[in-house]
């Protein structure tokens, strides 16, 4: 889950593209959800669960909840021994696979399988692992439920073209369809869905309108990631964030081995295939995780969690006025845009929790997983 | 989501099923049911891993029931918790109700060793149940799910090629196991020792993880072609993997791991016996094709020389007159050296072929379509088959059609 917490408050009208293959419409009686690969919040306190193994995106409408208050620094250690309990098992049979949190009553969102199937590469991420069948909410006192979704509080509109579950990774030899939806974001009455296709350029952004209607649209994308030396159209994007750099809607993504890139949100047209513009090269062998925007001493700063690197903070302004775009192979793993490492390993989920603090699973020494928030101003 | 109350913890052993009276009920009619708490510990049982209450009010259990409670409210009245040592939610699960029994089914099958505490307040079923229920007692017991029999130690089942005399020059081994392995610790555990018992230094391919099929059955050990094969580098400084003439023993070590945690519990060993090299393709139009014995019979292909089990099995198809394959089950026996074909219905008088992939090898990478030590440029493009046309008469008797076969 990533999103922004400044754009939240802005009303802005997208610059829709042309939906000429109004390919999907929202469906009254919605299918179940066959995994719940991706979490967002989007307005209104409505939850986006994208479902990777049935191809759609989910909107649903969360009962009613009073705020709940987090203290400024919580920690609620062994968070998947705690869902254990819940499930009757051990902790080790526990995955997470996103989080969210939401902006208005601040309860934490967790989707989570339990088993964790066949790991085969050491590089599988969750959602290749096991399929998200569970709903859990944590409050600020640390109590975890589960939240039942009613097919009626729930509707579904299917992405066109995703990618076919026969399809192979390459290297980790799991299904590609477990990567139809890695990351959403929601701005503007557009909720953004970044995954594969199958399309030959599979790497995808669908721009799903919200409320659901017709005219779902779906660009395909190319970046130059130049630790590779190459122009590649086959990996998703990891995870974004809807952002705008000197007023105009971009988004801001990073892909596997950590290129830095921005797409110009107006450009994203249906049918169209769109290279974005890549800013940086932030190091090798890393997945970047989750990406959240936060603001401080009245400037936004974005905030990236990683799989294999410190947390990093990137500032906006610096993305602003950086000329050019990476386009040669460097000399080393590390290009273009810096950013300000920060002390914050094994996180491995991020979210906002309201404007002043973000909310995190980190991994700790003792092999346990924390939840714990952390005030913006400790950043 | 607190229990009201501390709850008393006994410890009962695994497959007791059985429950530890916390209240007595005051008696109101004659000779009321006294309730019991039970947890179905047999792997066997229907119930397995659920937890009952039994002997209830039917009458207060079907109003109850009937007043459809939240899950919440059921878990007020029978709650199972995972013994954790601190404060943890309850088990995720829904509840059952029929005649005097109410029966939590948890949401998961619960993990083996789990620990439950489970907790029956009968003042909360009472009170859901509204009156005129009174009195019925709480209960508490806690329970272990026992540990799943250990798993199966998995065996080899075949290595193949299955004669012992391989060539000089043979490039594969296939190793069957009886159900699918762990995939990691391979590399360690298997060994090819000459006479001696000297181990052979890097006789294999080095694959990360090993060269599995999908199911994780079979593994593949791959000679280092480049030893192998003459004239390049490798095989110049390392020499052949294999010597003709002499014996070696390819050995699965005892602890190989299945996919389910079994255990290989005795090394596997294999004898082979080197004999020359085989630098010659297998030639499909030499082979003898054996009259099935009567409409349902089998089809065999006398091989003349083993070949490649696994190709065997994929590699060559029964094809009809009009050119559709014909459906039907193949074995390999005689040292590989034997192909059977019997097929999924009776043989049709007619004319067949056997449509023989190129890509089928012999033991040292021989294929039909080109030798292991081609030199490059020097053999034709392959055909993409190989047939070999034969005759099923009236009745179901095969020979072979005096028009020579070909490629296409």
């Amino acid at each position: 889950m990533t999103r922004t917490l400044a754009i939240s408050l802005l009303t802005l009208i997208c610059a829709a593209g042309p939906a000429a293959a109004a390919a999907a419409e929202a469906e009254p009686a919605p299918a179940p959800i066959q995994s719940m690969s991706a979490l967002a919040f989007g307005p209104g306190g409505v939850l986006f669960i994208g479902d990777s193994k049935g191809g759609a995106v989910y909107a649903v409408e969360l009962p009613e909840r009073q705020p709940t208050e987090w203290a400024e620094w919580f920690t609620l250690s062994d968070v998947e021994g705690k869902i254990a309990a819940l499930l009757g098992t051990t902790a080790d049979e526990v995955m997470i696979h996103d989080l969210a949190a939401d902006p208005r009553t601040r309860h934490v969102y967790l989707a989570v399988s339990r088993g964790r199937g066949s790991w085969g590469s050491n590089w599988m991420l969750p959602n290749e692992a096991a399929d998200a069948t569970l709903l859990l909410v944590i409050d600020g006192s640390g109590a975890i439920s589960e939240l039942v979704l009613e097919p009626a509080a729930m509707r579904r509109v299917a992405l066109p073209n995703p990618v076919d579950a026969a399809k192979k990774h390459p290297w980790k030899d799991t299904s590609l369809r477990a990567e139809t939806i890695t990351d959403m974001g929601y701005d503007g009455g557009v909720l953004y869905v970044a995954g594969l296709s199958n399309e030959e350029f599979a790497s995808t952004l669908w721009k799903v309108p919200y409320p659901f209607g017709p005219g779902v649209g779906a660009t395909t994308l190319e970046i130059y990631h130049g630790a590779h030396g190459a122009f590649e159209t086959h990996a998703p994007i990891r995870t974004f964030v809807p952002y705008r750099l000197r007023g105009e809607p971009h988004l801001l993504a990073a892909y596997l081995c950590t290129p830095f890139v921005t797409f110009r949100t107006s450009e994203l047209a249906d049918g169209e295939h769109v290279r974005g513009r890549t800013l940086g090269e932030f190091g090798a062998g890393n997945y970047p995780l989750d990406m959240v925007v936060y603001r401080k001493d009245g400037k936004d700063r974005l905030l990236i969690a990683n799989s294999n690197l410190p947390l990093m903070i990137v500032k906006p302004e610096d993305i602003e006025s950086f000329e050019g775009e990476i386009l040669e192979k460097p000399d080393t793993y590390l290009a273009g845009l810096a950013y300000e490492p920060r002390s914050g390993t094994g996180i491995l989920q991020l979210d906002a929790l309201g404007a002043d603090s973000v909310v995190a699973l980190k991994r700790m020494p003792n092999g346990g997983l924390n939840l714990l928030t952390v005030p913006v101003g400790w950043f | 989501m607190s229990p009201p109350g501390a709850l008393r913890r006994s410890r009962l052993a695994p497959a007791l099923i059985a429950a530890a009276l916390v209240a007595a009920a005051p008696s109101l009619g004659a000779a009321p049911p006294a309730p019991s708490l039970q947890f179905e510990s047999s792997p066997a049982a229907p119930g397995f891993g659920t937890v009952a209450v039994a002997g209830l009010d039917p009458a207060a259990l079907a109003r109850l029931a009937a007043s459809t409670p939240t899950v919440a409210e059921w878990q007020e009245v029978l709650a199972v918790r995972v013994a954790a040592g601190e404060e943890v939610p309850p088990v995720l699960g829904r509840y059952q109700v029929t005649d005097d029994v109410v029966r939590f089914v948890p949401r998961f099958p619960l993990a083996a060793g789990i620990e439950l505490d489970c907790r029956f307040d009968g003042a909360a079923f009472d009170r859901l149940a509204g009156p005129p229920a009174a009195g019925t007692p709480t209960l508490a017991g806690s329970f272990v799910m026992p540990e799943p029999p250990p798993p199966a130690a998995p065996t080899v089942v075949a290595v193949y090629p299955s004669a012992e005399r391989v060539p000089q020059n043979l490039l594969r081994l296939y190793v069957h196991f009886s159900q699918p392995m762990r995939r990691w610790d391979v590399a360690e555990r298997v060994r090819l020792l000459d006479r001696a018992g000297a181990s052979v230094p890097l006789p294999f391919v080095e694959i990360e993880g090993g060269l599995w099929d999908p199911l994780g059955r079979r593994l593949t050990l791959f000679f280092h072609p480049g030893r192998v094969k003459r004239g390049v580098g490798p095989h110049r400084e390392l020499g052949p993997p294999l010597r003709q003439g002499e014996r070696y023993r390819l050995v699965i070590a005892a602890g190989l791991r299945s996919a389910g945690g079994g255990v290989l519990e005795e090394p596997f060993i294999r004898e082979l016996l080197v004999g020359p090299p085989d630098r010659q393709s297998p030639d499909p139009l030499r082979w003898r094709i054996v009259p099935p014995a009567g409409a349902t019979g089998s089809l065999a292909v006398e091989l003349g020389e083993p070949l490649d089990h696994g190709q065997l099995l994929r590699l060559i198809e029964v094809v009809g007159d009009g050119g559709a394959a014909v459906a039907g089950e193949v074995t390999v026996t005689g040292g590989e050296t034997r192909w059977w074909f019997t097929p999924d219905r009776p043989w049709l008088p007619g004319r067949y072929q056997l449509r023989v992939d190129p890509r089928l090898e012999d033991l040292a990478g021989n294929s039909v379509g080109r030798r292991f030590e081609e030199p490059p440029g020097s053999a034709a493009e392959p055909p993409a088959a190989v047939v070999v046309p034969f005759e099923v008469g009236e009745p179901a008797a095969v020979r072979r059609v005096e028009s020579p076969g070909g490629v296409r």
